[in-house]
Formats: structure tokens, sequence, C-alpha cells
């Protein structure tokens, strides 16, 4: 008798437990608790780094999860909390689908409403997925050499590059010819440009973040301190401790007040880095290739150019389960529309008002 | 195009204006006849559409583009619930508050530059669309199921009681499909554009606070423990995060979602 109760006891507990999980009840105290964590840690994370959502991006969720997350605690103790709490309303929204098979598999009445969780489900499981075996990296590739990807067993080569202005010379886009490589085998080609990556399977390679197309710096004759290369980023030091760098470009066929590309805006700056003068030299007809600056005689002998981009690759194989649980999911608001839709047109069957 | 923005612009507002004057005296002074305000809200959203219409085909694009076309998208999409409401289930009385909310929403559209712009290659896509299409007239059912609740909760003159269940329930269920096609599309938008379909920046994270939050109105709002103040509690804080996803982050944070056009 005694062990026929306990075993009543663990029943009863058991279907408690089971309600408990299937009541939607459940779910909203969930969700609030899941809006709270998030709204206060966001707004708490924004004003402690204004870079931390771009640094978290860097990484599949995961990896950030265990290598940067505990160096930022105890900042990051409400990303666990959210994780947890995902969790908890995954397996709520879990049981409370199951329930509906279980209950109602005679009818289709809340089918919609039941699409809306599985395609939930399965994007949440792919998200997991994705966070869990994903990579993400950035190659930097100069037109006609391959470079391997890091972790992914392929190299990128860039084979062409455009860069796409308006007519007054602002930039606008880019478009890159890439070939995708595992070995020696091409295996994807594709123009690259926004909003339109390049796919292959789970993988997905983007437009340049930054990128250098045409002029980028130039090789001068001077007169105090020989012939000095300057680059974009890269300054030329003059001998007295003052530098040469680049303030801007124009590239062949842009024009900018009095100034025709191609040439440089060659500024100098003084031993505490501050801009002493600036002169414009350009190769164009017309335009001067020479001239004083800070009483310094410098002479634009060649122009550089180069076309290098910066691309992000992404591999993330829980991305074809979001896909198809994003189907899914608006489906079941079609689905569940047209349902509410149908109660609106005859109020008498509006059972829940 | 401009100047005839700008008149479409303030005829709109003048009508919603003459809507919420004329509505309010026929409910509460009952010396107008109902059908004044309907008929000048309706000349109102017709002056939108026109206004629309035209915008979308000097742009070649649906007109939900920057500050200007996107607050005149909402003002749009309240009106003509507040319309829709008014014939079908004769929430005269609701009018007059729909009509100011709408009045609102176009002074907010003016500060922003009128002028029809070219799409840039990143929101150059039908899912930019969809996501600020579906965005701002979910934006809008939240406002009007929050009106309904500050309606709901002091009982205001004239108010229609036994449709206001109805009116809320229809605002809070279709806005909130609408916000769920909103977020797929721009995830979507983001997955081909940035390289991922979620990404941890703050307006994407108030925009899944929002929809989670209303995820859970929905689950709760045919029980009977939450009807009365509860419901209507939750309809009205929920647009106060709206608000605050769609104003507080924009003029407060550094967000990927600017209200202004950042040159």
């Amino acid at each position: 008798m005694h062990v026929t109760r306990q075993g009543g006891g663990w029943r009863s507990a058991a279907s408690r437990l089971w309600r408990l999980s299937v009541n939607p009840v459940t779910f909203v105290v969930l969700t609030i608790g899941w809006c709270v964590d998030l709204a206060g840690g966001s707004i708490a994370a924004y004003f402690d780094d204004p870079q931390f959502w771009q640094k978290m991006d860097a990484y599949p969720f995961n990896l950030w999860l265990k290598q940067v997350a505990p160096g930022t605690f105890p900042l990051s103790l409400w990303i666990y909390i959210l994780v947890a709490l995902s969790y908890l309303m995954v397996l709520s929204l879990l049981f409370c689908t199951i329930n509906w098979f279980l209950k109602r598999r005679k009818h289709l009445k809340g089918f919609g409403e039941v699409l809306v969780h599985l395609g939930f489900l399965l994007i949440f499981a792919g998200f997991v997925g994705g966070s869990a075996f994903g990579n993400r990296s950035t190659v930097v590739l100069d037109q006609g050499r391959a470079v391997p990807v890091e972790g992914m067993g392929i190299s990128l080569k860039l084979q062409g590059f455009d860069a796409v202005q308006s007519p007054q010379g602002r930039p606008l886009d880019t478009v890159s010819d890439l070939a995708v490589f595992a070995g020696d085998r091409k295996i994807a080609q594709g123009m690259v440009r926004t909003n339109h990556p390049l796919i292959k399977g789970s993988m997905v390679i983007y437009p340049p973040d930054d990128y250098e197309y045409g002029v980028t710096g130039g090789v001068l004759g001077t007169s105090t301190s020989g012939v000095l290369t300057v680059r974009a980023g890269q300054d030329a030091p003059l001998r007295d401790g003052r530098t040469l760098s680049i303030g801007g470009v124009l590239q062949e066929g842009q024009r900018r007040g009095a100034a025709l590309g191609p040439g440089i805006l060659l500024l100098i700056r003084d031993r505490a880095g501050r801009p002493s003068g600036s002169v414009y030299l350009s190769n164009a007809p017309g335009m001067q290739s020479a001239a004083q600056l800070g009483g310094v005689r410098v002479t634009l002998g060649q122009l550089l150019d180069a076309t290098r981009g910066v691309y992000r690759v992404h591999y993330d194989p829980g991305v074809w389960l979001v896909i198809v649980g994003s189907v899914i999911l608006a489906l079941g608001t079609v689905w569940a529309l047209a349902g509410f839709l149908g109660i609106i047109k005859d109020p008498e069957k509006d059972t829940a008002i | 195009m401009i100047k005839t923005t700008l008149i479409l612009h303030n005829l709109s507002l003048v009508f919603y204006t003459l809507a919420a004057a004329g509505s309010a005296a026929a409910v509460f002074l009952r010396r107008v006849p109902p059908l004044a305000g309907r008929l000048a809200a309706l000349a109102g959203v017709a002056a939108q559409v026109v206004l629309l219409a035209l915008r979308w085909n000097a742009g070649s694009h649906l007109p939900v583009t920057g500050l200007f076309e996107t607050q005149h998208f909402l003002a749009l999409w309240v009106a003509a619930i507040a319309v829709y409401f008014s014939f079908r289930y004769r929430a005269d009385s609701f009018l007059p508050a729909a009509m100011l909310l709408a009045v609102v929403s176009l002074l907010f559209a003016g500060k922003g530059p009128m002028g029809v712009a070219p799409l840039t290659p990143a929101i150059d896509t039908p899912l930019f669309l969809i996501h600020v299409a579906t965005s701002f007239a979910a934006y809008g059912l939240f406002g009007i199921a929050a009106l309904l609740a500050v309606y709901r909760t002091f009982g205001l003159p004239g108010s229609p009681l036994a449709n206001e269940r109805r009116m809320m329930d229809e605002s809070l269920y279709t806005g909130y499909i609408l916000f769920t096609w909103c977020m797929i599309a721009g995830s979507l938008w983001a997955y081909l554009a940035w390289g991922s379909y979620w990404t941890w920046r703050i307006k994407g994270l108030w925009s899944w606070i929002l929809w989670f939050y209303y995820s859970g109105v929905l689950h709760v709002r045919t029980r009977p423990r939450w009807q009365g103040w509860p419901i209507n509690a939750l309809a009205l804080a929920g647009f106060v995060l709206v608000l605050f996803t769609y104003l507080g982050l924009g003029l407060l944070f550094s967000t990927s979602h600017p209200l202004l056009p950042v040159d």
C-alpha cells in the first residue's frame, strides 16, 4: 500500500509538472523574465562599452560565451541568465506543442499557432547549431592571389574588382569577382556585392568591409630626405622629424574643385603629428606634379595603386534550419491570421471575447 | 515633387484635425452627425494614399524610406484602422484619440526631409521594404491597442464598451503577425547583406524584446484572469516599449537604425 501511494505521488507530481510546463502562463512568466533580463543587460553593456556588440558579433555565440564572456564577468552575468531563460522558454514551447498534438489530433483549430511554435523551435535549433559549430573569419585579398581561410579548409581568390560610385564620385558599392577553392579544385565562383553575397552551402562570403581600389599613394622625390614612399595609413618620415602622409586621393577621372585625378593630397605633419600644410600632386595634364611643402620641395615620381579588399566569411551549419523554420513560422502566421479573420467575420463564433 | 508633397501633407493634417474635432463634437456634444468625422478622416486617408502613391511612382520603390515616409505610413495605418473601426463597430468615440495620434505622427514626419531619395545599395531590396512597411503597420496597431486600453481603463464617455475588447484583440493579433513578418524579413535581409540573421545590436535586441513581449500578451489575452486592467496595462506597457524601441533607442543610442539619415 505504501509503495502504491508513493507511485501515485510521483505520478501526481509528474502530472502537475507537465501541466505547469504546458501552461501558457509559464511561458509568459519566462518571457517577462527574458525581456527584463535582456532589456537591463543590453543597456548596461552599451553604457559600459559602446563597442560591446560589435566585439560579440565577431565570434560564433558559443565561442564568445566560452572565451570572452568570463573575462567580462559579472557584467556578462545577464547573458548566462538569458541563455538559461531561453532554454526554459523553448522547453515550455516544445511541451506545449507536443501537448497540442496529444490533445487535438482530430481537428486543426490552432494549427497556425502550432506552426508558429514549430517554426520558432527550428529557428532556435538552427541558432544553437550555428553557435556551436559555426565559424567566422576575415580575409584580406589582393587581386589575383589565393588566400587560405583559417579553419575552413578553403581558399579565396579575388579575380576582379570594381568600385561603383555616383556621378558625383560618391562611393556607392563594390563588385568583386570571387572564386572559392578546396585544394586546387574550384568549388564556387560569383560576383559579390551588397545584398548579394556568394553562398556555397552553409558558407557565405560578404562584400568588403574595407577596400583599396586604384591610387593609394606615391613615390616622392624630396629636397631634404631623398626618395620616399607614402601610402594611405603608412606615413613617410622626413629627416627633421616631421612626416608626410596621404590626406586623400582622387582616382582617374575624378575631380574635386580644381583638382583632377589621378593624384594624391599630400599632408606634412609636425613632430606632434599636427598637419601644418598640404598640397595636391598629380600627373594629370594641367596639374602640378611638384611643389614646396613646409619648406621641402616634393616631386611626384609615380603613383602607387592597389586592389585589395577585406572580406568576411561566415560558416553557419544551422542557417538552413533557421530558413526552413522562418518559412514554417511565416506560414503559421498566415494560417493563424486566416483563422482569426474568420472569427472576425462571424462574431458569434468568437468565444474568446 | 516637394511642392505636391507639402500640399498633400498639409491637407492630410487638416483633414485629420477636422476629423478629431468633428467626431469629438458628435460624441460629446451630439451636435454633429458621426458621419462628418468619419468622412473627414476618410478624406485625410485619401490625401495620404495619393501622396504615397505619387512618391512611389517618383521613386520607383515603396515609399517607406526615411523619417517623413515612415511616419506618414504609420499615420495612414492608424487613421485607416480607426476609420475601419468607426464603420464596423460604430466606434466614433475612438476617432478623436486615433486622429490625434495620426496628427502627432504627421507633425513628426514634417521634421524629416521631404525629397524622394534614391535607394542606396544596402536598402535596395524588397526585404527592406517589407521589413519597414510591416514594422510601422505593427507599431500603428500596437498604438491603437494602447489607446483602446486608455479608453477601457478610464471608461471615457461615449465609449462603445461592447466592442472595445474585440477591437483591442484585432489590433494586438494583427499587429503581432505583421511584426513577425517584419522580423522575418529583417533577419533574412541582415543575413544577405551583413552575414548574420541575428546580430547582437541594441536595436535588434529590443525588437526581439518587443516580439517576445507581444508573444506573451497574445498567450494571455483570452484567459479570464487577465481580462480587465491586466490586459489594458499590458497593451499600454507594450506601446511604451514600442516608443522606446523606435524613438528612445534612435535618439539616445548609436544604433543600426538611426532615426534621421546619417551622412
